[in-house]
């Protein structure tokens, strides 16, 4: 996982032909670079994209705030009187 | 097994790796609930990461995740396993004691109707506005309120399963279980078993103390792919190369449709009916698709949504009206389990074409299913995510972009790395479970199947151990 981070910072931007590491570059080139791994000819790099949308997505959709945002009424272990915010 | 060992009398003693956690331990988080109750968190996958493996760990096993059903040991499974395989009294009414045996232990029944979320109604729905074959499946719950949360361990004590059913009943004959202990050794010179090296680790996962058991028999009971990684740590002859080969991974893949009404569909008991349209048990037959509901929460189901970003929030946006479908295939792929240079289990499946033509088959199936049950739009979800507006859509579909490393494919029921037969130069084990090699060792899991079976494991796996305990009891006596 470290070498794919690696390669997503240094490498895939080059690949999609921008001269900047990914963490400067902004939003939208940002998703052009991910969009371009995601559907890479190497099963390698998409299993890299994978893993890392699993780590982030477990993040996100670990908090209360996203779980309304999708509709979701969360765990009714601890559930507050009002529902999860 | 345990607890049959125990009833006859013998000092039974079980080791498990993981914890031990009760229903006060469930919280319905999945973040933390994976991580607990998964092998390798949660994130263990094959070798060439093309299939995610769902494993349990801790005591009970993948017991305490599952989502309880109940299907015994297709008949056409079991004359096969006889015909071919040549294995001893397996026909089905050799076996039709056991299974009788514990489905009462488990208190199994028949979900009647009442008890059918709205996800798996629409399964029905599909069904029968197509015409195909489905209908209501068995489960092991008592108590059950319907929380939805059956993959993250049941909060409210409802799973009839093996670590609130048959451990009880093993301890109170006598048996010990210890958790929190890593078996990493089975113990033998090469012609029979003199016992199990074992590792005891702190809540903090580092070892405390070594472990050692002298014993008569060792029974292997740590899923395909652990039994078969044990066995091979410990240098337990292989003369022939069988040991880890011949396994199986009932591999499956998702199809989502969205709904103009709300679905809800991570509410009610996940998973209630089947369509068995697909499937026919014969051996080489061209219908080898098992399709049932496959919801998931909030992350399993944006880990499955195709894309990331803004188009993906607006897919996630519409999760209330979403339902999903799984596909299942009944496999023919031969895959094996090896070791990895620190003794970890490297699970290799590299999936033939004629079991990609039916997971194929079987995504387009769910997808007349979801649009003869009223969906407005279907996903496949893959590299390039195939999205329908209509059934006659599919017709225009290339479905050869249903393939590994393109949909994202789960196993959860792996089977057969530690086969029966009767010919040790094709089969790991004898009729009786016992290893052709090493006496006393004998096998209790999948890993003892021949074949795929095509359905859930665990009423076959709790069968075959109840049907092979005299053997392991005789040669305890004997030795």
């Amino acid at each position: 996982m470290g070498r794919f981070l690696a390669y997503l910072e240094h490498a895939a931007p080059l690949a999609s032909g921008f001269g900047s590491r990914f963490s400067r570059l902004d939003p939208a080139k940002q998703d052009e670079v991910l969009s371009s791994v995601e559907a890479s000819q190497s099963e390698l790099l998409r299993a890299g994209f994978e893993g890392i949308k699993s780590l982030v997505f477990m993040g996100y959709y670990r908090d209360a705030r996203t779980w309304r945002a999708v509709g979701y009424d969360g765990p009714w272990v601890g559930r507050p009187a009002d529902g999860w915010q | 097994m345990l607890r049959e060992l125990a009833r006859a009398g013998l000092d039974a003693v079980a080791l498990e790796a993981g914890a031990h956690l009760t229903s006060q331990d469930f919280d319905q988080r999945e973040d933390r609930m994976l991580a607990e109750l998964y092998q390798d968190a949660g994130a263990r996958t094959t070798e060439d990461l093309a299939i995610r493996v769902l494993q349990g760990r801790g005591v009970g096993g993948s017991t305490v995740h599952n989502t309880n059903l109940c299907k015994r040991t297709p008949d056409e499974i079991l004359e096969l396993w006889s015909r071919k395989y040549g294995i001893a009294d397996v026909r089905p009414s050799d076996l039709r004691a056991a299974f009788e045996t514990i489905e009462r232990d488990l208190s199994v029944s028949e979900m009647e109707p009442a008890l059918r979320n709205a996800n798996n109604e629409i399964l029905r729905a599909g069904c029968e506005a197509l015409g195909w074959r489905g209908g209501p499946l068995h489960h092991n719950r008592i108590g059950c309120v319907q929380s939805g949360f059956c993959e993250l361990g049941c909060s409210y004590d409802a799973k009839q399963n093996a670590v609130k059913v048959l451990l009880p009943q093993a301890v109170r004959a006598g048996a010990r279980v210890y958790s929190d202990v890593e078996a990493v050794g089975i113990v033998h010179d090469g012609r029979a078993v003199a016992g199990v090296r074992g590792v005891a680790r702190g809540a903090d996962g580092q070892p405390r103390a070594a472990v050692e058991v002298r014993a008569r028999i060792v029974v292997l009971a740590a899923s395909a792919v652990g039994s078969a990684a044990l066995a091979r740590r410990s240098g337990v002859p292989d003369p022939h190369g069988t040991l880890g080969r011949g396994l199986r991974m009932h591999p499956g893949a998702v199809v989502v449709g969205r709904f103009d009404q709300r679905v809800y569909g991570w509410r009610g008991i996940p998973q209630s009916y089947e369509c068995t349209e697909l499937l026919s048990h014969e051996e080489g037959s061209d219908k080898r698709v098992w399709i049932v509901t496959a919801f998931a929460h909030p992350i399993g189901a944006a880990v499955t949504v195709p894309g990331f970003g803004a188009s993906h929030m607006a897919a996630m946006r519409s999760y209330p009206n979403l339902a999903v479908l799984t596909a299942m295939v009944h496999d023919e792929t031969s895959g094996e389990v090896l070791l990895d240079a620190d003794e970890r289990p490297v699970i290799r499946y590299k999936m033939v074409e004629r079991d990609r033509a039916q997971l194929a088959i079987g995504l387009a199936a769910c997808a007349r299913l979801l649009f003869a049950a009223g969906a407005q739009e279907v996903t496949i979800p893959a590299v390039a995510p195939v999205r329908l507006a209509n059934a006659r859509a599919l017709e225009a579909v290339d479905l050869s972009v249903v393939r590994p490393h393109s949909v994202p494919l789960t196993a959860v029921h792996p089977m057969g790395s530690m086969c029966m037969g009767q010919d040790p130069r094709a089969s790991v084990v004898r009729s009786t479970g016992e290893h052709h090699q090493l006496r006393g060792l004998f096998v209790a899991d999948g890993s003892l199947f021949p074949t795929s079976i095509g359905v859930p494991p665990q009423i076959s796996i709790y069968a075959f151990a109840l049907h092979l305990a005299r053997h392991a009891i005789e040669r305890a006596r004997a030795s």
